[in-house]
This record gives structure tokens, C-alpha cells and sequence, in this order.
């Protein structure tokens, strides 16, 4: 099989270095842009199987968003990941509602990083096979899908990033027990603050209540964290 | 809430502007004093006004001179012997005592006898006329009283001789007296005859005995004489005769000088309301008289004039006139017009303000001086004109002191209203630990308070923006810190990950996690900027605080597993419109804090009580070191913080400032207090009870 491309927007040139050494070493083409027009100049010709995506680039603060929309654009499938600094709510919503598949803030080590990118693929690979699940783990209405990192609600699929995915997993691998903060921010590897976590529950629990009002599984212990309740 | 204190009344701007508009009572004073120079000015007028009418009366007088100069008696050289002879109102009652005379008492005049004997008689005359008749009151000093025996030998005891006007030119004289005290007889000398027209009565007075006297005047004729003889021996010559004037011939006979008709006629034609015009001869007895100075005042009888009346003293009604009664009238004017010049001088009458001006002019005829005219008038009127410009001066100064003090205290409150409400406004914008609240907004006024109002809205935004800068300087930093951490970061996890092939450096690894505690402190140093975004898009929902509580101690319990937890939560509901999420975070602050600092083996208490029924109080205990009261206010500020212990978890002191923004999300407040054995934190939250209205 052959490599997998991975294309990396970030205008830190030290940053994108480092990036490209690393994920190079596990096995990936990896090629770096500082900026929008370099990287579309390219994606024009054909694009990569990921792109990981810093915000701003140079003196544009919002390039990435414009990027992502117009990738999203080529492709629907095409895995996005921002990797930036800015780690506000609002960022993050936006970065999402565009389209990417994750938002990752720089704190993020790289093997952390590899195994989000590791897990795209899975699933690029696992919906491109499309072979019925091995393991899906089935809890009442809710089916996950670890090798997709996909989530169905009574049959119908939730729209979930592998940090949120893995989260619920986190949540519904232990149904009724307490998962505290930095239980999820372990399974999802991120290392964010406790307030992100909250932000990141109430996210998981909007797009189920989405598809269906009665939803109140996921349940806050005050004090302790969260639990899925059967 | 900022505590607002407002000034005492005393300090006040209003009291200040009143206590300057005391100024206009100036202007009463300065009307005052314009009225006591107007006062002055208008008596000199008034002088100059009487002096002329004197002097026009006395030439008139002296013009007509021919007409009553007669009839007043005798003229110039003429004047030795003369008995004045009062008006009377009503006529006395003929009985001996002295009752009727008591107001003319004063005016009796004192003849001696010719013998200097210090127990020779004397008597002291009073006389008076009413229509056609004379009244006499002679009170004789008489060391002995011999009473005749018989009332036909009058001669023998003491007796008085009454000389009247006789025939040729000689005298017809009456003996006067009686055998007892009671009716008198009058029995001409010479003929015996009793004359029954001159009637008397005789008693007898401590000092001698009184004779009260009636006599025609038609007798008298203008021409009167009156001895006393005292007896001292029944029978035996008179010890002593003390007489007004010689008594054998008419023209020995002293002159009854009183008013007459023809003065009266030449005087009615003058103004009597307000002048008083007296004439009196070269003896100054009265001749003639005319006029009243004393009419009824009304007095103004509303308040304002009373009250002026305590201010300037008014004529009240008419004050006792001392010259009106007098038959012959002394002072200084008069004397001088008697030497030939005409004078003025002013009385003052007892009790009273108001002087009696009384101007006095010679009467000449052929340049000889044949007697005075006198015209006297009060300043009433003066003083009545005063008052009533007074009057006015003060009701304008009133009414000038009323709506200038009103128009300034208005003035006054708007200002004190505008500037309390400019300092509530910048009070409400900034809370007491100095952050700006809200944005306040200035007034368009155009004045000096709309200005300052306008500056201190700048004051304030710089302020702001200063304040904001310094709050997201965490913030941009840590957001600046983040890429070269990167960079550190990544490069040490390259290091790493090659040194599978290299050899594996601990030194790498040790760096590594330098930078994930590095990254740490970042994440903290956001926290509070995260927040503050979250709080933006928190949403309020109805909760039941102590389930959210109880929620709470059991989730702490299964938290820290080796720490006891005591809660005290009470069994009813209390419904609190808040963010759990929010409360549960700021809670496990407070509690991480308690566990940082409780000492071993104690529980920490977590309680939940309502005061008032509108506030419900979230405590957390913990037994430990007590705070510094200076760092108590302090706690719940941005990067403060208490801890010298060191542990590898990075303390920014954000921890009670994120509660403390929670708090005051929920319109609540934060505060923390030492205890008997260790400190409390608290959150005040506001909540309803079941039965108060939400």
C-alpha cells in the first residue's frame, strides 16, 4: 500500500519541521505549506489523504477557516485536522461547523497527534472497505464503531471528532460508573483544562439531543464527572 | 453595593447657597438706614415748614392785633398782676374738695402774705371757667383756723376778701367765709349785704382748709382780686393777708387772662387736624389755642406691620400730651420768640418715638413784642410714612429673599440631584475592588457638570482599556508562549521518539516534562479568560441547590477517598435559577483549596444555609492555619495567592478568582472568615424558597 500523503499548513517554519520529522518517521509522506495559496497551488494538481491545518497563517488570521471550507468543498471525505494555538470555544466551534474532523490545540504531543491521524485513517479505510463491524459495542439505542469511530443513535449516525468519540467511548465503555475530567481528557488524549472537558460533554450532548430531545444519558456527577446512565 | 454616603444638610451645597443668599437681607438693611436718613430729612422739611407757618400765624396775628389784643387784657407793661384762667370741659362740683382739679393740680400757682413769718398764710391758686362762670380753688395753709362765731361778724375769724369790679373806679370787695365747715357766705363789705351769685363751699384740709369758689363772670368783668386773712385771735387783728394783687381800686385788680372768642375766630380758620397753634402773651400764658396734634393713628393691624413694629417703634394711640392742658407753656422756642426771634425745639414724649415739634414766632406790633405764637406738631406722620415704606421695603425684600432663595435652593437641588446621580452612576460602574462593572454613558449637558461627567466617562474607558490590557496580558502571553513551547515540545518529542535509534537521554525526557508543566501553567493562565467566555455563553437553569450540593459531597467523597467529608445540607428544596456547571466548578475550587490546606485527618464540612429566605450561603470548612486578615479581602483577586508549599502543580492564584467570577455571575458574592479552629469560604448566592415568589 502506499504511503499516505499528509499535508501540513503551518507558517512556524520550526513547528511544521518538527512535524514533518516526526510524522515522516512513522511512515507518512509529509509535505509543508506556509501558506494558503502555496498549499491550493499544490492541491490543485491532487490532494493528500490528510490535511492538518494551523488558523492563522502569516498575517491572515483566519486563512485556516478559509482553507478548510474550500477543501471541504473539493471533498467531503478528505480528513481535516486544525492544529492550532488559539484554544477559544469560539474558534473550535467554527473550526467544526466547517467541517474539520478534529481541533486540536498546540499543546498536543505528537504521539497524541499520531494516533488521532492513525485513527482517521482507520476509518477512511474501514468506510471505504465497507464490511459490516467487527466489534461494535451496542449499549441500548447507541451503537459505537471503534474501527470507524463512528456513533449511531438509533440507527442514525452522530456526527462526532475522534476527541469527542473517544470520550463517549470512555463514557460508555463503563455504563454507570463516574469517569472523571481527567479520566476523558486521558482516553481522548488531549490535555486541555478542566473547563474544556465540560465544553466538550455539552458539545457531545447537543448533537444527541439533535436527533433526539428525550437524550439525557450522559449524566454530570457534580463534584466527580460524568456517567453514562443505562 | 458601593455604600453611598450623602452629605449633612449642613455641608450640603444646598445649605451653602442659602447661607449665600442670606445676603439679600442687605438690602432691608440698607433700606433701613435709607428710611432713618429719609426720617432726618423729611423732620428738617418739617421744621423749616412749621418755622414758616408760625411766622405766617404770628404776622397774621400782629395784622389783626387791633381785634383781640384788648381782649386778651392788658398788654406790655400791664402784665404785673394777671391770673390765668383755665378752659374746663365740665363745670366742677361746688363741695370743697379738690377731685375736679386733680389734672390742673400741677398748674396752681402759690401766693405768699407780705409778712416773711414762716407760719405766715399762704394759698395756692386754681382757677377755671365753663360757659358764664368762674370756678376758683384756693387751698389755704393755715397753721391755726379761727372760725367767726357768728356768719355775720365774718371779720372775726380767718375769711377770704374776693375784689371785683366796682363802680368809679373803686372796688367792690365780698368777705368769704363761715362759722363751720360747709356753704360760705359772701357778704359785701360796707353794705352788709349777702350776694347769693357767688356761691362756695369751706372744708377743712390737713395743711388749713380748702374753698372751692363760684363766681359769674359777668362780675368779674376781666378783673379779679383774692386775699386771704388769717385770724389767729378770735376778734383780734389778722395775723397775716396773703392777697394776688392789691384789691381797693378796679385798676388794682389783677387781669384774668384766658382764652378768648376773638383769638378762637382768628385761629379757626387754621388747620386743626395736625397743627396745635397756641398763643400766648408776654407772661406765656395761654391766650388762645386752637388745633389737636394727637389724632387717633390707625395702625396697620396685619402681621407684617406688627412685625415691623418690633423693628421700628410706631405711634401707637395718643400719647399723654403734656402741653395740651397747660395754661401757660415754658421752653426754649418760646423764650427766644419772647426776646424777639422766632424758635424751634423738639419734645420727645415719654413712651413713644414720636416728638412733638413745636415752633414758636414772635408777635410784633409796631416792633414790640406783645406775645408768641406757638405751633406744635408731631412727627407721626413722618413716622407713618416710614413705616408704610417700611412696610413695603420689607414685603419687597420678602418677596426678593423668598423667590431668590427659592430659585437658588432649586438650583441648588438640580445640581445636588445631578451630581449624585453622576456620582451614583461612576459608584454603580466601578464594583469596590476597583473593576469597571458596565459601560456608563455620558450626558450631553453642556455645562461644567455635563464636562466633567464627559471626563470622567474618559477616565473611566482609559481605565478600562488599561484594566482590560492588564487582564488579557495572561492571557496573550500564554497565547504567545505557546508557539516557541511548541517548537520545544515537538523537538523534544522528535529527541525522543529517534532515540530508539540513539541513545535514550534522560536529559530529554527531563525537558519534556518541563515543558508539560510549562504547558500546564499556560492552560492556568487561560483559565480565567476561558471562563470569562464561558460565562458569556452560560445559560441559567431552575435547579434545587441542595440536590446539586448533596450531587456534590457524594461526588467529592468518591473524589478524595482518603479525606472525610461532613456536609450539612437541609432537607427542603431551595430553588436557585443558576448554572450547575458553573457552581460545581466554583465549588471544586473552594474544596480543592479545603484539601490543600486542611490538616490531616479532619473532615471538611460543606454546608448549605439560607438567610432571609432569599439567600442561600454555600460553606466550606476545613481545620488549618488561619488567614491573614490584610490577604482576606484580597483572596478572591486575580494572581493572588497564599501557598508557600511546594508541589509540582503550578499555583497562579486564579483558583478563588474564577469563584469569586462565578459568584458575582449569579449576582452573588464571595467572602471568607476565620473560625474557632480553621477558615471558612463561602458563596452567598440569591435563591427562593418554595412558597416566595421567583
Amino acid at each position: 500500500m502506499a504511503k499516505r500523503e499528509i499535508a501540513i499548513i503551518e507558517d512556524e517554519q520550526m513547528i511544521r519541521d518538527n512535524y514533518i520529522d516526526y510524522l515522516t518517521r512513522q511512515g507518512y509522506t509529509v509535505s509543508g505549506f506556509s501558506t494558503q495559496q502555496q498549499a491550493l497551488a499544490i492541491f490543485d494538481q491532487a490532494l493528500p489523504d490528510l490535511v492538518i491545518l494551523d488558523i492563522g497563517l502569516g498575517d491572515d488570521v483566519d486563512a485556516g477557516f478559509e482553507l478548510c471550507r474550500e477543501l471541504r468543498n473539493r471533498s467531503a471525505t478528505l480528513p481535516i485536522i486544525f492544529l492550532t494555538a488559539r484554544d477559544s470555544d469560539f474558534d473550535s466551534v467554527a473550526g467544526l461547523r466547517l467541517g474539520a474532523d478534529d481541533y486540536l490545540t498546540k499543546e498536543i504531543s505528537l504521539p497524541h497527534l499520531a494516533a488521532r491521524i492513525a485513527a482517521l485513517f482507520r476509518r477512511v479505510t474501514a468506510m471505504q472497505q465497507e464490511q459490516p463491524d467487527n466489534s461494535p459495542l451496542i449499549i441500548g439505542d447507541l451503537r459505537l464503531d471503534s474501527d470507524r469511530l463512528t456513533a449511531h443513535w438509533q440507527d442514525t449516525p452522530v456526527p462526532l471528532t475522534v476527541t469527542e468519540f473517544w470520550m463517549l467511548h470512555a463514557l460508555v465503555r463503563h455504563p454507570g460508573h463516574v469517569r472523571s475530567r481527567e479520566q476523558l481528557m486521558d482516553e481522548a488524549r488531549i490535555y486541555v483544562d478542566v473547563t474544556s472537558i465540560s465544553t466538550h460533554i455539552k458539545r457531545i450532548r447537543r448533537k444527541f439531543l439533535d436527533l433526539d430531545a428525550r437524550f439525557k444519558h450522559i449524566e454530570s456527577v457534580y463534584g466527580a464527572g460524568y456517567r453514562w446512565q443505562h | 453595593m458601593p455604600q453611598r454616603q450623602h452629605p449633612h444638610f449642613f455641608q450640603s451645597l444646598r445649605f451653602k447657597l442659602l447661607l449665600a443668599s442670606l445676603s439679600l437681607l442687605l438690602i432691608p438693611w440698607a433700606g433701613y438706614h435709607y428710611l432713618l436718613e429719609m426720617e432726618s430729612s423729611l423732620r428738617q422739611a418739617q421744621e423749616a415748614l412749621l418755622s414758616n407757618r408760625a411766622e405766617i400765624v404770628a404776622n397774621m396775628l400782629a395784622a389783626d392785633s387791633d381785634n383781640w389784643l384788648p381782649e386778651t387784657g392788658p398788654g406790655g407793661n400791664q402784665t404785673a398782676n394777671s391770673l390765668y384762667i383755665h378752659p374746663l370741659e365740665n363745670p366742677p362740683d361746688i363741695d370743697g374738695y379738690a377731685e375736679d382739679w386733680l389734672a390742673l393740680k400741677s398748674q396752681s400757682r402759690r401766693f405768699d402774705a407780705s409778712a416773711s413769718r414762716a407760719d405766715a398764710v399762704s394759698f395756692d391758686w386754681l382757677a377755671g371757667f365753663h360757659a358764664g362762670l368762674l370756678y376758683l380753688m384756693i387751698e389755704i395753709r393755715d397753721e391755726r383756723l379761727v372760725y367767726p362765731r357768728s356768719d355775720r361778724r365774718l371779720n372775726d375769724g380767718d375769711h377770704l376778701i374776693l375784689a371785683l369790679p366796682g363802680p368809679a373806679a373803686k372796688a367792690r370787695l365780698y368777705l368769704l367765709g363761715t362759722s363751720a365747715p360747709g356753704w360760705i357766705n359772701a357778704i359785701e363789705a360796707g353794705s352788709g349785704r349777702e350776694q347769693s351769685a357767688i356761691r362756695g363751699e369751706w372744708q377743712e384740709s390737713p395743711q388749713g382748709y380748702r374753698v372751692e369758689l363760684r363766681v359769674p363772670r359777668s362780675l368779674a368783668n376781666g378783673r379779679l382780686s383774692l386775699a386771704v386773712v388769717d385770724i389767729d385771735q378770735p376778734g383780734a387783728a389778722p395775723a397775716g393777708i396773703a392777697s394776688t394783687s392789691g384789691w381797693r381800686n378796679n385798676d388794682n385788680l389783677a387781669l384774668l387772662v384766658m382764652p378768648t372768642l376773638q383769638t378762637d375766630r382768628l385761629l379757626q380758620g387754621l388747620d386743626s387736624q395736625t397743627h396745635r397753634y397756641s398763643i400766648l402773651n408776654l407772661e406765656r400764658q395761654v391766650i388762645g389755642r386752637h388745633g389737636s396734634i394727637s389724632p387717633a393713628i390707625d395702625i396697620g393691624n396685619n402681621p407684617l406691620s406688627r412685625l415691623f413694629s418690633l423693628l421700628i417703634s410706631v405711634p401707637t394711640a395718643s400719647t399723654g400730651d403734656s402741653r395740651e392742658k397747660l395754661g401757660r407753656l415754658d421752653g426754649p422756642e418760646i423764650r427766644r420768640a419772647l426776646s424777639g426771634e422766632g424758635g424751634i425745639y423738639r419734645y420727645q414724649l415719654p413712651g413713644s418715638k414720636v416728638m412733638t415739634l413745636s415752633a414758636a414766632h414772635p408777635i410784633l406790633v409796631d416792633d414790640r413784642v406783645t406775645g408768641t405764637v406757638v405751633v406744635e406738631q408731631t412727627t407721626r406722620e413722618i413716622l407713618l410714612l416710614q413705616q408704610s415704606a417700611s412696610d413695603r421695603l420689607l414685603l419687597i425684600s420678602l418677596m426678593l429673599f423668598v423667590i431668590t432663595g427659592g430659585a437658588l435652593l432649586l438650583f441648588a437641588s438640580s445640581l445636588t440631584r445631578r451630581i449624585t446621580r453622576l456620582n451614583r452612576k461612576y459608584h454603580q460602574a466601578v464594583s469596590k475592588d476597583g473593576r469597571i462593572v458596565h459601560e456608563v454613558s455620558a450626558t450631553r449637558d453642556r455645562d461644567e457638570l455635563g464636562e466633567l461627567d464627559r471626563s470622567l466617562r474618559a477616565v473611566l474607558q482609559r481605565s478600562k482599556a488599561y484594566t482590560t490590557y492588564l487582564e488579557s496580558m495572561a492571557s496573550r502571553l500564554a497565547h504567545e508562549f505557546r508557539t516557541p513551547l511548541t517548537i520545544v515540545q515537538s523537538s523534544l518529542e522528535n529527541i525522543q521518539n529517534d532515540s530508539d535509534r540513539a541513545s535514550a537521554s534522560p536529559y530529554a525526557k527531563r525537558a519534556l516534562e518541563g515543558t508539560r508543566r510549562l504547558n500546564l501553567i499556560l492552560t492556568r493562565l487561560r483559565e480565567a479568560t476561558r471562563l470569562e467566555q464561558a460565562l458569556q455563553s452560560a445559560e441559567r437553569v431552575d435547579v434545587d441547590i441542595t440536590g446539586l450540593c448533596r450531587s456534590l459531597c457524594s461526588g467529592y467523597a468518591g473524589s478524595y477517598r482518603q479525606i472525610a467529608f461532613d456536609c450539612q445540607i437541609p432537607d427542603h428544596a431551595i430553588q436557585a435559577r443558576l448554572a450547575p456547571e458553573l457552581i460545581s466548578q466554583a465549588l471544586d475550587k473552594l474544596v480543592s483549596n479545603a484539601v490543600d490546606f486542611h490538616r490531616p485527618r479532619t473532615a471538611i464540612c460543606i454546608e448549605l444555609a439560607t438567610r432571609e429566605e432569599e439567600t442561600a450561603t454555600i460553606l466550606v470548612r476545613n481545620q488549618g492555619p488561619p488567614l491573614a486578615d490584610e490577604i482576606k479581602q484580597r483572596l478572591f483577586d486575580s494572581m493572588v495567592s497564599l501557598r508557600n508549599t511546594r508541589d509540582d502543580q503550578p499555583h497562579l492564584g486564579l483558583g478563588l478568582y474564577l469563584v469569586r467570577l462565578i459568584a458575582e455571575f449569579h449576582q452573588g458574592r464571595t467572602w471568607a472568615a476565620n473560625e474557632d479552629d480553621g477558615v471558612c469560604f463561602a458563596i452567598d448566592l440569591p435563591c427562593r424558597t418554595p412558597g416566595s415568589k421567583p
